[in-house]
């Protein structure tokens, strides 16, 4: 049963000219805009190692350290040090941004107005934050910089406040931070501007849940006289709907895989990581829409709702990863950063941008298992609703 | 006496405080085609839905093949067909293979089941139409579509939930001789329509079922023995006066007599050459009358005295 219904769903799914439009076709037509639109940008941008001009402004004290025998107070600025350490632009010592020390923020600002700098640290008495005008590789580098520090801090506080004996090993283990910053902030230097082709790719693994939604009707009683007749028949729902879960993957991951390629070998526009990776993520993609879509069509009955909960849930979530808007995540990520985790979109287009800037990291690891995590939730919701549905109304 | 193939036993279901289902009790015995007749809404597509254990239900117990029928008895299901009252078939598959994708819910092997369709498509004439999507089918062409579906995987007890709606006259007479053919090859038969005539012809059994009940039940003659009025006499005379109209209400058998237009109906209880005596009452009161017409009862007229002559939603 389980061939059988696979090999139909396949055939039923694929003659459906509206998903092979909007599933593939659309993608395309996206993916081709978006390549007149900024493609030059993206093959004009250096994938190589550039400098981030930054600025530093300090309010108030310095952190205090300790006293000196006169009786006045050691300040120490050990972020302004650390800045100092990685400023100049050497890179065979590591050093990423190229820091100007600014007397206040207005000065600093303007810098920023000015295009001199991509940003600046603002360090209020040891409370240290970043102001940047627009989000990109730039400000991300930036960012994890003051992020590294503020975690390496907080741990050697720690470290120092209940195991003092360890405190020397973990200052060595810290110490090559550079070493830290150049993994998890430059990458391969991948174009920001790639991140819509990955919002797109999400849109389009998303719109997979119209599959399901479209491979659901025939086999619910609920839904369909198709449905009626099917479930008539002799054969578990769970396996039917799993062999139709698979023939739907299979379809999109197909679909995102011709996009893919079209961008890499048609627009010329290079993932910056092996293919057979991406490959694999399409299809991760790929699955979570069908599970998402497999939700849907077990919970929603009516026409309208299945048409258009998958229609709003990709666009949403699309949206809310950069499809229209590039500094979408990083809002999201500033304001409501739990949003970027739960959100299939983001997670999706995370995982790729992990992958291609800076390879097999533990985020996109995390970023995969919680695609993994939601692929087998929405599904497995499902099989609770479908197994336990016995219908009172059809 | 032969077996029960299908058992309902004072079966209800209610939608809300709506009762679809009211204590609905039906036997269909092996062989048997039975017309289950009602209108709108009388609780026919509910009754059948629970009996193919697609909705749950409140009371009352269903048994098919003699066994508790339930959603997950596959092996009871392997043995029954349905034919929907609405076309379901998938339209982005052909004849063919929508044929092939409902058979082989039910029969694995390829080959038996090659051997299957092949049989559906002849015995529904659908064999030029195979690679054809249903999109291209007329109305009838697709009933049949529908029909092949339910019965390629030869079930012994079929479902037809009003198979010819919609349907010319050459495609439901086929569609009927394709019923009453799988009836002979030994498929027990549970049948709906609103057509009398077709219950009429097809049917060895009907029950009749209105607001969820089982209002009566037997053979076609055996329904139309039940009603009171067993003939109607239609004679075309001028003379309408109440006294007249009068003296032949009291002939024997004559209960009712009624003005039509030009018409005088009249209609009898029973007996025997009812239209003689009425003749033999005019001549002897030298009364001129023209065109005489007599009819016996119908289905349809056992139908409308059951389930009354009001519109129904």
């Amino acid at each position: 049963m389980f061939s059988h219904i696979f090999f139909y769903q396949l055939k039923n799914i694929s003659r459906k000219f509206w998903i092979i439009g909007w599933n593939l076709l659309f993608p395309l037509v996206l993916a081709t805009a978006f390549h007149f639109g900024f493609g030059s940008m993206i093959k004009d941008d250096p994938n190589t190692f550039h400098i981030v001009p930054a600025g530093y402004v300090t309010l108030g004290d310095y952190e205090t350290e300790g006293m000196q025998e006169d009786g006045t107070l050691i300040h120490t600025d050990p972020y302004g040090e650390m800045l100092e350490s990685i400023s100049g632009g050497d890179e065979e010592k590591k050093q990423i941004i190229l820091l100007t020390r600014y007397a206040s923020e207005k000065e600093a600002n303007q810098a920023i107005l000015d295009q001199e700098i991509k940003g600046y640290y603002l360090n209020d008495g040891g409370e240290i934050s970043l102001k940047v005008l627009s989000t990109g590789t730039d400000s991300t580098i930036l960012s994890q910089i003051m992020k590294q520090y503020k975690t390496s801090r907080s741990m050697l506080e720690r470290i120092a406040k209940d195991h003092p004996d360890k405190l020397s090993e973990a200052i060595s283990a810290l110490s090559d931070q550079n070493e830290y910053l150049e993994q998890h902030t430059f990458g391969n230097g991948v174009s920001q501007y790639l991140q819509y082709f990955f919002a797109l790719l999400a849109m389009s693994s998303l719109f997979g849940s119209w599959i399901s939604t479209e491979m659901m009707y025939p086999m619910c009683a609920n839904i369909s006289d198709c449905g009626k007749r099917f479930e008539s028949a002799p054969g578990n729902r769970i396996v039917a709907v799993l062999a139709g879960t698979l023939a739907g993957t299979l379809l999109q991951g197909i679909s995102n895989i011709i996009v893919v390629l079209y961008i890499q070998y048609v627009l010329q526009i290079s993932f910056g990581a092996a293919l057979v990776d991406i490959c694999l993520i399409m299809f991760l993609g790929s699955a979570l829409g069908i599970g998402f879509g497999v939700f849907f069509g077990s919970v929603f009955k009516k026409e309208n709702a299945r048409v258009m909960m998958p229609l709003a849930f990709s666009m949403v979530c699309s949206f809310m990863s950069g499809l229209m808007v590039g500094f979408m995540k990083q809002v999201v990520e500033d304001h409501v950063p739990i949003l970027n985790r739960i959100n299939p979109a983001s997670v999706f287009t995370d995982s790729l941008y992990v992958i291609s800037n800076y390879g097999k990291t533990d985020r996109f690891y995390t970023d995969v298992m919680i695609m993994l995590l939601m692929i087998a939730l929405t599904l497995g919701v499902s099989a609770c609703i479908l197994r336990r549905r016995n219908y009172a109304s059809i | 006496m032969s077996e029960n193939i299908v058992k309902v036993d004072s079966l209800v279901k209610r939608y809300g405080e709506n009762i679809a289902v009211d204590h609905f009790s039906l036997e269909v015995k092996k062989g048997e085609i039975l017309g289950l007749l009602g209108p709108n809404g009388s609780g026919k597509t509910t009754t059948i839905n629970c009996i193919l254990s697609l909705l749950n239900y409140d009371k009352g117990s269903i048994e098919v093949f003699g066994q508790k029928m339930s959603p997950e008895r596959f092996d009871l299901k392997r043995r029954i067909g349905v034919v929907p009252q609405n076309v379901a078939v998938l339209n982005a598959l052909t004849v063919e293979e929508n044929i092939d994708f409902f058979c082989g819910l039910y029969i694995k092997d390829k080959a038996e089941r090659k051997a299957c369709i092949e049989e559906a498509l002849e015995f529904t004439g659908l064999t030029e139409f195979r690679k054809q999507k249903p999109k291209k089918l007329s109305g009838g062409l697709l009933r049949r579509l529908n029909i092949a579906c339910g019965i390629a995987h030869k079930p012994e007890l079929i479902f037809f939930d009003e198979p010819t709606v919609a349907v010319d006259p050459q495609s439901r007479n086929a569609i009927l001789e394709g019923i009453r053919k799988m009836n002979e090859q030994g498929s027990t038969v549970i049948y709906t329509s609103h057509y009398m005539e077709e219950v009429e012809e097809l049917c060895s059994r009907i029950v009749i079922m209105d607001h969820g009940k089982n209002e009566a039940e037997g053979t076609s003659q055996s329904l139309k023995s039940s009603l009171r009025n067993r003939e109607t006499i239609r004679i075309n005379m001028p003379v309408h006066e109440k006294e007249l109209l009068d003296q032949i209400r009291n002939i024997n058998h004559v209960y009712d007599v009624r003005i039509d237009e030009e018409d005088v109906i009249i209609k009898c209880d029973g007996g025997e050459h009812n239209l003689v005596h009425i003749l033999n009452f005019l001549s002897e009161k030298q009364l001129p009358f023209g065109r005489v017409t007599t009819e016996l009862p119908t289905l349809n007229d056992v139908f409308l005295e059951i389930t009354g002559k009001e519109l129904r939603d």
